[in-house]
């Protein structure tokens, strides 16, 4: 990378820290209006109780559960794009690791809350640390979800490191107050030697190769929640797996359209390059495709047998209450989006992200699907339950929804939108040339 | 005499006084008692309740050694009705795990035996409020018996009711006898888990992977920011603050250690 | 991957890591035998139920009594009466209490042991442990517990007692409620609310241990009158060891 580019690459890296504007304040108050009603309708339950939402005797799991499950899986692209693109010494990386693990910890802060929001006595939270019981999924849940978040803040908090020693002496003058210390004091005196490159390294490397099995234990361990329980369409072995694939692919959906929106507001299209859209869109078909395997095998094994369990959920989902959302899920989230990026063409942005909202939208209607209907499907000899969602629900679904990009932009308010040390290392800039551990076949060439 | 017909005289008389003594009650009880209940499976509990003869109540109980519980009384008509009396027996069932057989026999006042006739028999149990329990019921035969096989649920002692309903020209009779159950049924066992041992040892070894994962996450975190803080001190200027300055490099390479 | 990073740390990281993927918390109370609360006083019965489907008729009088005694809302059928209609189209009813199961789901999956077995087998929640998380309702093959998503109808009850597991009344908001076999009556050596309330004497409620069921007005021996009748358990091949057996019937004896 020439000298110029580098400089480039470090102006529009830094170039929003501190700046706002009135389109970057319209979308704020935007956004602050709907987490804003979010958090009133959660005040309004947490006086009332869960009567005011839309959950009963039968369907006593709803939307809040599939919001947890869903916002747990959209943090996967920090993991997917951010550790294992690293730990294949993908090049291409560089420019939104950042990105995605910023909107990896923001959309798990997100998904945390709402196993709260969901208890009928939130105010014994802390018995699960009390009184916790090994067996139960929800502790593990707990256990499994509050390791990987603070896995995720260390992950994105050490490659941060030397951009905040950046920030700290390019600031050193402007920021004052809380700004200036938080960059002093965060950067930990970094400045550079190779002493404490090796020390990041080692740091970076282990929570690159960590974070991989913690993510795929949270879903797991969220796919088990339903899974140890007989009801149909839940008593699946193939749960885990399906979950996991899940939240990477929504994880990786969710990650294009935040490179998109930023690369569009951050002026970053020099560095996010129609090239990341190409290759994140060639991770979603490698996970869709993967994904349509899990669901075909489990559907198959199921229906093949329809027991007394499964079968009528099955009926339900194929051609009974749920088959409209179940075919649009499939058609509609699956195969079109998958087919929009597989086959070649131009616009491969506007493909993209076409792609991933599709997708991710289909992910939150799958999770619907499963939880849902299993749910409602009945037990004893009575009718199939109902639910039917009230404006607190959905005022706290959207809402969070919101305080996504709510809180990426107010991250990046502080922070830079791209790694520079990233960028810095795969060019090999501050490092003696010495051969990279993976050949250049393996991403180690750069177009 | 020589040494094998002598062994075998002996064995002749001891299997003798084995016989004679397992008639004798007294001996044998004894012997279950120094042995223990379930070696007492041999032993038949032999309680027999004679009746009163011409009592009009029915049989009352008159075992040895035992307390006679007075019969209830039978509220009758006017006009006197005889009843037929009952005999309770309890005796050791022919296969071990069998138990027991309940056997009422029923004789009208003038002394023949009532056959077909539908005695049921009863325990007093003890289950939110005193109640009896109806173990089973036999229709008497040709010899005015009727039995009924019992296993009971537990050792102990028991008392067995045994009732016939009233018929033309006969009162209702009863009977009670009471007896020392050393044959019981399996007590009961809640259903089998599987796999239990595992669901005690996984939580703990998984606990510890959890503390290893949470040590590794602390390691890379507080071990770094050590590592950086201390590499801070050094006063070697790194390429970083070339980067802050945003003046073009033009020794990027030569400042490396 | 660049060698900045040691081929020890990797293998270091990828060890602890992949170990790390098999992942359950740390072990902290063990649930249920130890629970705080009180357990029955009856400490040498595991009680039991048998519900004679020939004599249902659908009154729902076992529900009434229990509603009242619990002081329930409406909705919360503790002991609920299903109509069935069988192929030919003939109703018969089957009263479906909490089965009290022996290999209980709702017991395995409650994260605070708020949900806890007494000595006599019957399970039992403590309202002032439970966090509402519903976990339990969703592992119940029965969908015999209920969540209180409102306060219970307001009693007034001069003699009130403070709730206990045994006898939770009033109900808690927020917290999960189920039959508890009357564990507050039979310590009290009176019935169960259903079984004395059931004018068809449909319901026995009855002790393993001593092999004895009575409903309120005949008492039988337990395993007998189960193998007499081919009594069954509703969902046995789910393997939860249910403690309330059915015997098949379609109100037969019913005397219409």
């Amino acid at each position: 990378m020439d000298h110029r580019t580098h400089e480039l690459y470090v102006d529009r890296a830094m170039r929003n820290i501190g700046k706002t504007g009135p389109l970057w304040w319209a979308i704020v108050a935007v956004l602050g209006v709907c987490v804003a009603a979010a958090a009133y309708a959660w005040v309004y339950q947490l006086q009332r109780g869960l009567w005011v939402t839309g959950l009963n005797q039968k369907v006593s799991w709803g939307f809040y559960i599939i919001n947890c499950v869903f916002f747990i899986g959209i943090s996967y692209g920090g993991a997917m794009t951010s550790a294992i693109l690293r730990l294949t010494n993908a090049k291409w990386r560089a420019p939104i690791t950042r990105l995605a693990e910023g909107t990896a910890v923001v959309a798990l802060l997100v998904g945390a809350v709402y196993p709260l929001v969901d208890l009928g006595r939130p105010d014994r939270f802390l018995y699960l640390l009390q009184y916790g019981q090994a067996g139960s999924p929800v502790l593990w849940d707990f256990v499994a979800i509050s390791t990987y978040l603070a896995a995720s803040i260390v992950f994105l908090y050490l490659p941060l490191i030397p951009d905040l020693a950046t920030c700290r002496d390019r600031y050193k003058d402007t920021a004052r107050g809380l700004r200036g210390w938080t960059y002093r004091f965060f950067a930990l005196g970094w400045t550079g030697t190779p002493r404490q490159e090796r020390a990041l390294m080692r740091g970076m490397g282990i929570m690159a190769v960590l974070i991989i099995p913690l993510a795929v234990s949270v879903h797991s361990v969220l796919a088990w929640l339903f899974a140890v329980t007989v009801r149909g369409g839940w008593h699946s072995t193939i749960f885990a797996p399906l979950f996991v694939l899940a939240a990477m692919l929504s994880g990786v959906a969710a990650v294009i359209l935040v490179i998109a929106g930023f690369r569009r507001g951050y002026r970053l299209e020099p560095f996010i390059t129609a090239k990341h859209f190409r290759y994140l869109s060639y991770l979603l078909i490698a996970l869709g495709a993967g994904y349509l395997y899990f669901m075909v095998s489990e559907y198959l094994t199921e229906g093949y047998v329809l027991e007394a369990a499964s079968g009528p959920v099955l009926e339900a989902l194929f051609v009974g209450a749920y088959a409209a959302p179940f075919w649009g899920f499939v058609i509609g989230g699956l195969l079109l989006p998958l087919g929009l990026v597989a086959l070649p063409g131009r616009y491969p942005v506007a493909r993209a992200c076409t792609a991933s909202v599709l997708i991710i939208a289909g992910m939150w209607l799958k999770r619907f699907l499963i939880v849902v209907p299993g749910m409602a499907e009945p037990l004893m000899p009575w009718d199939w339950g109902l639910y039917q969602p009230t404006w607190v629900e959905i005022a706290i679904t959207i809402g969070s929804a919101a305080a996504i990009p709510l809180g990426l932009m107010i991250f990046f308010f502080f922070f830079p939108v791209m790694s520079v040390h990233e960028m810095e290392e795969v060019e090999g800039v501050n490092e003696p040339a010495r051969p990279a551990l993976a050949p250049a076949f393996a991403g180690g060439g750069d177009d | 005499m020589t040494r094998p017909k002598r062994s075998l005289v002996l064995l002749a008389v001891v299997a003798l006084a084995l016989t004679l003594a397992s008639r004798n009650d007294a001996v044998v009880r004894t012997v279950a008692d120094l042995l223990g209940p379930r070696v007492a499976l041999f032993v038949p509990a032999r309680v027999t309740l004679q009746a009163d003869p011409g009592a009009a109540h029915g049989g009352n109980a008159a075992a040895p050694g035992a307390a006679a519980p007075a019969a209830p009384a039978v509220s009758r008509p006017s006009v006197s009705v005889p009843s037929a009396t009952t005999t309770v027996t309890v005796q050791p069932g022919a296969k071990l795990e069998a138990g027991y057989v309940l056997e009422a026999k029923l004789v009208m006042p003038n002394g023949k035996p009532l056959n077909e006739a539908v005695v049921r028999f009863y325990e007093p149990v003890e289950l939110l409020g005193d109640r009896e329990m109806l173990i089973g019921s036999a229709v008497t035969d040709g010899q005015g018996r009727a039995s009924l096989a019992y296993l009971p649920a537990r050792l102990g002692g028991h008392e067995i009711i045994a009732r016939s309903a009233a018929r033309d020209q006969l009162a209702a009779a009863e009977g009670h006898t009471t007896f020392e159950a050393t044959v019981a049924a399996r007590p009961y066992r809640p259903e089998h888990q599987p796999l239990s041992a595992f669901s005690a040892a996984v939580p703990a070894v998984v606990g510890l992977i959890v503390l290893g994962v949470w040590g590794l996450i602390a390691f890379a975190l507080f071990g770094t920011a050590r590592s950086v803080g201390a590499g801070a001190r050094v006063p070697v200027e790194g390429r970083h603050a070339q980067l802050a300055t945003a003046q073009p490099r033009k020794k990027a390479r030569e400042d490396l250690a | 991957m660049p060698d900045k990073v040691s081929r020890r740390h990797v293998l270091a990281g990828l060890g602890s890591g992949a170990v790390a993927a098999g992942f359950v918390p740390i072990a902290f109370e063990a649930a249920g035998a130890s629970h705080p609360a009180a357990t029955s006083a009856q400490k040498d019965r595991q009680w039991a139920m048998v519900i004679d489907l020939r004599k249902c008729d659908g009154c729902k009088k076992c529900t009434d009594a229990c509603q009242t005694e619990h002081e329930l809302p409406a909705n919360f059928e503790w002991i609920k009466v299903f109509k069935i209609a069988d192929k030919q189209g003939r109703e018969y009813f089957m009263p479906r209490p909490c089965f009290q199961c022996e290999n209980a789901p709702c017991l395995r999956v409650c994260p605070v042991a708020a949900t806890f077995r007494a000595q006599d087998g019957v399970v039992l929640v403590d309202q002032d442990r439970c966090i509402g998380c519903r976990m339990c309702m969703a592992a119940c093959p029965y969908g015999a517990r209920y969540f209180n998503y409102v306060d219970p109808p307001k009693v007034d009850n001069p003699f009130a007692k403070p709730a206990t597991p045994e006898f939770p009344v009033p109900q808690q908001k927020g917290t999960v409620g189920k039959c508890m076999f009357c564990v507050h009556r039979t310590e009290d050596g009176k019935l169960p609310a259903c079984v004395e309330a059931c004018n068809m004497l449909a319901l026995y409620i009855g002790d393993l241990v001593e092999d004895v069921a009575s409903n309120g007005e005949e008492t039988v021996r337990l395993s007998t009158f189960i193998r007499d009748n081919d009594a069954f358990r509703y969902k046995e091949e789910l393997n939860t060891g249910p403690r309330v057996y059915y015997i098949a019937g379609h109100g037969q004896q019913l005397e219409f």
